[in-house]
């Protein structure tokens, strides 16, 4: 009776005059870790702030929030640790997100856009992977695997267990029998903190696009793409050549198997492949420069740049893989509206990510080569 | 579509309502200044607003305060409404996004208030229920402590500690880095 009695006058003097209706209102806008840390404050707090009601009303109210966050990262001042910060934020200490040491940001890659919110990151120095929580800040490092100079990895939600995978495609010993390889990690799951092979493994018939795809992403710096349940891999057309429109490997996260996607009409088929110095080398065709997978609003897209078509183009194109298995043109944009003509002599401009959920109004932030970033308005 | 929507708008500009507070003082507003509380738009829809609208939860001290708000941000809406189709145009953008910066100014001078009247605000903005009051409000407390540690937190709203230290201890080895 007495406890009870002392809990009721903590409840009441605890934010002078406001109920605790209007208490939660004002925890569900307090960041995780206040959250955390105010569980502290008195046992009512504790008890309001670890129910399963709030955490699942915070959790919605971060989902519903409209700007999903895009990241940068950025060197510290002494060079010898990386920091990384939060794209669109209100105050500068809200924006750093926290340090990793012995990680140079030269060297490290990231998907801009985060997975549920976790993001994977890549440190090809170390080398080694680490998945993050820009809500909790909380930062893991993936348990370290093989041949790790070969490989692509992405980081994809599997629905049905509602488990995070970060699956890996890397080319093996050469005397492996097997020589293109998947395995997966488990954020946190039953299968312990270990790389494992994909259930079904490489098929045949994907192994030469797997490879494909594991040298495009190293030499274009690229990340496979993660969209309705499936990581997407550009596949450069001359690893494809019987199938000439078969652009894009596609790895179920749920059902760990891969399929094809056709990639857009105009990838031109036959694209040359040539062994240079015993090494395998590529000659591109200009067109097919400048193609990168992006998702938007949760949809699978593909970039097309068209800069280097002609000399007076500054047309870049955004591409929607539609339900129905095909592809619709869903913006043009013409660069010279937005930007000086300095900016878009730049060699490489990418499309990271949108901001925004309804089609109407996404803005689409596209960055480029010259530390620039453009928010378009679409 | 533009001058239907600033039709609309002088129709409702016309319209006045009068809201009364605890303390029996009268307020005249615009409908599209009331209606910005869902309570009172009910009302009016209702038609059970003619004698005014008695709001016996807020004082006459809070109420001005509340309509302060809401003239402004029903001018906010207004002008959003009617330039929707010029959506990509450059010059109205710049013009956008000064009315956003002019907004933004008047809600952090709203603000300025002490910590008895912010928190009368957000009853009022609850009971009215103004979606963006409640939000700028309730931002503004969460913004004030969220930096704070348990301790500061207690010694601004003389709230006891009741926990144990073995429980103090336990919530804090738990999620460790929150303290840091």
């Amino acid at each position: 009776m007495a406890t009870r009695n002392k809990r009721r006058i903590v409840a009441s003097s605890s934010a002078q005059e406001l109920p605790e209706e209007m208490l939660t209102e004002v925890f569900l806008r307090l960041p995780v870790k206040s959250i955390l840390r105010f569980r502290a404050v008195c046992r009512s707090w504790a008890a309001v702030l670890s129910s399963e009601e709030f955490c699942g009303l915070h959790l919605e109210k971060a989902k519903a929030a409209t700007t999903p966050k895009l990241f940068f990262t950025a060197p510290t001042t002494g060079f010898d640790a990386m920091a990384l910060y939060l794209g669109s934020s209100s105050g500068p200490d809200d924006d750093l997100l926290f340090t990793l040491d012995d990680v140079c940001g030269d060297f490290v890659d990231m998907t801009p856009a985060p997975c549920h919110g976790l993001t994977l990151l890549f440190d090809s120095l170390a080398p080694a992977y680490y998945v993050f929580n820009a809500a909790t800040r909380a930062v893991t490092r993936l348990p370290p695997c093989q041949d790790v100079y070969f490989a692509t990895a992405g980081l994809g939600f599997d629905a049905q267990t509602k488990e995070f995978k970060v699956v890996r495609l890397f080319i093996g010993e050469c005397f492996d029998k097997q020589h293109i390889k998947c395995e997966i990690h488990t954020l946190g799951g039953k299968h312990g903190d270990c790389w494992r092979p994909a259930s079904q493994g490489v098929p045949f018939r994907f192994c030469r696009a797997a490879e494909g795809a594991v040298c495009h992403s190293i030499r274009d710096k690229l990340l496979p793409v993660f969209a309705g349940g499936f990581l997407h891999w550009f596949v450069h057309p001359s690893f494809a050549l019987k199938r000439p429109r078969a652009g894009i490997l596609s790895f179920s996260v749920t059902d760990e198997t891969f399929r094809w996607v056709q990639s857009p009409p105009f990838v031109p088929p036959g694209v040359r492949f040539e062994v240079v110095d015993g090494h395998l080398g590529m000659v591109r065709e200009r067109e097919v420069s400048g193609l990168h997978l992006v998702e938007l609003a949760g949809q699978l897209c593909m970039l097309r740049d068209l800069r280097n078509a002609s000399r007076d183009c500054s047309m870049l194109e955004i591409w929607r893989l539609e339900d129905s298995g095909g592809w619709s043109l869903l913006h043009q944009i013409n660069l010279l509206q937005h930007v000086a003509r300095d900016l878009i002599e730049a060699p490489i401009v990418k499309v990271i990510g949108s901001i925004g959920n309804c089609i109407s109004k996404n803005k689409v932030v596209i960055v480029t080569s010259k530390s620039m970033t453009l928010c378009l308005i679409l | 579509m533009a001058s239907a929507g600033s039709g609309d708008e002088k129709a409702a500009a016309a319209a006045m309502i009068t809201l009364i507070s605890s303390d029996n003082e009268k307020f005249e507003v615009t409908e599209a200044t009331a209606t910005l509380s869902q309570t009172i738009r009910h009302m009016i829809e209702d038609g059970c607003t003619d004698g005014g609208v008695p709001l016996p939860n807020v004082t006459s001290k809070i109420l001005a305060r509340v309509i302060e708000y809401c003239k402004k941000h029903a001018t906010a809406a207004a002008g959003e409404e009617g330039s929707s189709s010029s959506f990509s145009d450059a010059a109205f953008l710049e013009v956008d996004r000064a009315f956003l910066e002019e907004l933004e100014e008047f809600d952090d001078a709203f603000l300025e208030v002490d910590r008895a009247t912010l928190f009368d605000l957000i009853l009022a903005a609850n009971y009215l229920d103004i979606k963006g009051l409640l939000n700028l409000t309730c931002q503004k407390v969460a913004d004030s402590v969220k930096g704070k540690t348990p301790e500061q937190i207690r010694e601004m709203y003389n709230i006891v500690n009741d926990l144990t230290p073995e429980e103090e201890a336990e919530i804090r080895r738990e999620t460790q880095w929150a303290f840091e």
